[in-house]
This record gives C-alpha cells, structure tokens and sequence, in this order.
C-alpha cells in the first residue's frame, strides 16, 4: 500500500510565475523537510511545450529540488495528468521500487490568449471531430441539450452545480474564484456554449501541487496523519466520442470509479465524500450518476435538494471544483487528491466535513477519453 | 473533397478508395446516406481557425453518427450531410448547386 504523507497546494489563479517557479513553490516545502527519504519525482504536466516552451522541465527541477538530484520522469495523460501520477508513483511503491516518491502537478495557462488556449485544449480531440470545430466545451453543450431533453431536468439545476461549487470555494483559500454567485448571475453569463453559460465552465487558471507518496513502512515515519491511497484506477475508452455507443454516458468514469471502488473493498455508500472532474457544469451532474451515488437522470434533482451540499448525503467537490477552485489541467487531480488529504486528516480549515473516513476522486482526460478514480481511507 | 464512411468499422476516408484501408470493407460516399440532426450547439467562444461564432452538429445515419461544422443554422433533418471543405468537416444541404 501506498499513503500520502505531505502535501502543498499554491493558490490557484491568474499567475505571475512561470511554470518551473510554480512547481518549485509547490515542491520546495516538501523536499526541505523529506528531501533525503525521496527516491523518484513524478512531474505531472500536459501542456508546457505549447503554452511555455518548455521540455524537460521534470530534470531541471529535480536538480533544483535536491542536493542530490533523484531521478525524475514526466507524466501527461491531459486533464487527468496529476491522479494518473499518483495512480503510477502508488504501482511503483508497491512493487517495492520506491520508498517515497515526490509528485508533482503543474500547468502555466495564462501566458496565451484565449482562443490560443482553446486550440492548444482541443488537440487532444479526435482529428477528424476537431475539424468538425468541435471543442470540449461544445460537447459539454451537447451533453447539456441531451441531458435536459432526456431526463426532463431543468435548466437551473444544471447551473445550481456552478452555485454549489462557487459557494463551496468561499471556504478555501487555495482557490481561484472565491466569490458568490446565484443562478441569475449563471443563467445571464455570456453564452459559450448554449446552452452552457461562461460560468459553468472553469476558469483558465495557473497552478501546482505537490505531494510526497510512501510505502506503508514509511509513511508513519514522515507523518503522523498520513492518508492511505487504498486504490486507484484508470480506465479509457475511444476518442472519437462519435462513435461512442451513448454520447450521454461517460464509459471510463464509470468503469474506473467501479474498479477502484471494489479494489477498495467499499461501495458508494462508503463514500464519505467526492472530488469530481466538473470541467463543466453538466459534468458533474452525469459523473455523480456515472459513480453510482444517484441513479441515471435523477443528479439534477438530488442537486437542487442540497444532497451534494457539503450537509448533503453524499457532499461533492467541497473544494469548489474546477468551476471555482480552477484547473490548471494537469495539477487539478493532485488537487482532488489535496482536498481528500487535509479533509481525512482534519486540515480542511473552516470547510471541513464532519469525520470523514473514505473519499473518491475522478479525474478525466478529454471528454472522458480517460479516466483516473483513487479512493482514500483516513489511517 | 467528399467524404466517404466504411460501412465496416465505421471510419472516415477521404481517400475516395471504396474499399477501407484498415478492414477491407466497402466504403460508402457520405452524400448518399440519409442523415439526421440530432444535436446542435452554438458555439461563442472558439478555437484559432474557426470563425469567432458557428454552430457543430450531430448527425446520425444508419452507419454511424457525425460531428460537423457549419455557419448556417439548419432545421431540416434531412436535408444535410457532412463534406470536407478548406480542411473543415462541414455541414453541406443536399439541395446546394
């Protein structure tokens, strides 16, 4: 087994610093204090040579990093770049390679212009679909009409998600919108994607976290409060979301948290907490299904009931999510991972839930091209 | 350029070869298959490359279903079909000249 054992969030926002600085900021907390114990260092990253100009940065900080630099590699699986880090530096440790191993997250997002940005976003799409002037947030919108044609649901339970997250995100310093906002305010946002308005899709934002990862006969040795890593999952499924049998369902989500639930011994009704992939409104909405803590087409009325509240039966993105904490692409699953670890260990401050012992995170890559589920156990 | 759709494993040519590359399977053109909207977003916020505002569909025949690009807002299910067009896949009426 595998548990984390430190963790440091930089707050998430529109940044000064360049990407190395910031996975420096991140990481440096760490190694001062466990430098000597760390045998590898994962750097998690999807975008740096398109938005930085960048290669190679996971050698550079590693020398940075170390008195003696530790070997290092660099992990891109897009969006879900960071929980497929743990997911890999969790296998290493058990198979005994590794007695800590430092992970990093990071993406520097802000140093281009919007549509720059958006183009940079949809090469991970299918080529022929990215000809089609298809973009993640468009397929969000498609999501969105089927959803509400199929399931009835109405259009504010869908914004309420961008509510819930923003209102959520007040409680945590580390986020990049921390300010309150109502349906209204959703509903009447410039349209991007319609029906889906510009606030219930994340913010481009520049971030890193870092965490130390240890073998169990370590961990107790590094900290006090460590957090079990009791399983992680990745599951893919085709990037041509076209030939997907059902658009509506998100095949990897599924399948990954399914497994990662029963490697854990546990089900969704053990399940203290979530951190879901809400890239978008709707998302949250159909991977809350997708898990199993609701069944299909009934997210959006377990919403407007307060069941993903942080008092709800099963309280969903604490932290704020993408939509309000931000998502710097591949620092955000080692975000979720962040939430779970100051929330198992009654860190989370003034939004902390009441003894939560197993928490999921799901992280995605495209629009569910991939996805990575962890399930953590409070030690 | 038109476009051509495997009737095997469903994969789009542009080659204009009736016979698919990858399963051997007979290759149909496109514009000889009935298709359907079945979704439509319009897109404000865009990527480098494509107009600042345009609408994607979803289409749907027997063989497969389809994303396309167009500027133009149609409501006649059947009367579109997709076509590659300056690089872009395109939502092109059946009733153009």
């Amino acid at each position: 087994m595998a548990a984390i054992t430190a963790a440091n969030h930089v707050k998430f926002g529109r940044l000064e610093k360049d990407l190395f600085q910031l996975s420096i900021d991140s990481a440096l907390p760490i190694t001062k204090k466990y430098g000597d114990a760390i045998d590898l260092a994962i750097f998690a990253n999807a975008y740096g040579g398109q938005y930085n100009g960048l290669s190679g940065v996971n050698n550079r900080l590693s020398a940075e990093l170390f008195d003696v630099p530790v070997p290092s590699l660099r992990i891109d699986n897009t969006s879900s770049g960071g929980a497929t880090a743990i997911h890999a530096a969790k296998s290493i440790i058990q198979a005994g390679d590794a007695r800590s191993i430092l992970v990093i997250g990071s993406e520097k997002m802000s140093s281009v212009p919007t549509r720059q940005s958006s183009s940079i976003i949809a090469s991970l799409l299918d080529p022929y679909e990215r000809c089609s002037g298809l973009t993640l947030p468009s397929l969000a919108g498609f999501l969105a009409r089927m959803y509400m044609t199929k399931y009835g649901s109405s259009r504010e339970s869908i914004a309420q998600v961008t509510v819930k997250n923003h209102r959520n995100a007040m409680k945590n310093e580390n986020a990049h919108h921390r300010k309150e906002i109502s349906i209204e305010d959703v509903l009447s946002s410039k349209v991007i994607a319609s029906p889906l308005t510009l606030y219930e899709y994340c913010p481009i934002s520049d971030g890193s976290v870092s965490m130390l990862l240890s073998g169990d006969e370590f961990a107790q040795s590094i900290s006090s409060k460590p957090v079990r890593i009791s399983s992680s999952s990745i599951s893919s499924d085709t990037a041509q979301v076209s030939l997907r049998d059902d658009i509506m369902q998100l095949g990897a989500v599924r399948a990954s948290s399914s497994a990662a639930l029963k490697q854990a011994g546990i089900s969704t009704e053990d399940v203290d907490f979530a951190e879901l992939h809400d890239m978008s409104s709707i998302l949250e909405l159909v991977e809350a299904e997708a898990v199993g803590f609701f069944q299909r087409g009934t997210a959006w009325k377990e919403i407007m009931e307060g069941s993903m509240d942080p008092d709800g039966s099963i309280p969903v993105n604490v932290s704020g999510g993408l939509l309000a904490r931000g998502h710097p692409i591949a620092a955000t699953g080692l975000a979720q991972a962040h939430e779970a670890f100051v929330q198992l260990t009654s860190q989370a401050g003034q939004r902390q839930l009441k003894d939560p012992h197993f928490a999921i995170s799901v992280s995605m890559a495209g629009f569910g091209n991939s996805a990575t589920s962890i399930v953590y156990e409070a030690i | 350029m038109p476009l051509y759709i495997c009737t095997g494993c469903r994969d789009i040519i542009t080659s204009g070869d009736n016979k698919c590359g990858r399963c051997s399977s007979e290759t149909v053109r496109a514009d000889s298959i009935s298709w359907k909207i079945i979704g439509r977003v319009e897109l404000f916020s865009t990527p480098e490359g494509f107009p600042e505002k345009y609408y994607v569909y979803l289409l749907e025949s027997g063989i497969r279903k389809i994303f396309c690009f167009s500027e133009a807002k149609f409501d006649d299910d059947a009367s579109v079909f997709p076509e590659f067009i300056d690089g872009k896949m395109v939502c092109v009426s059946s009733g153009r000249e």
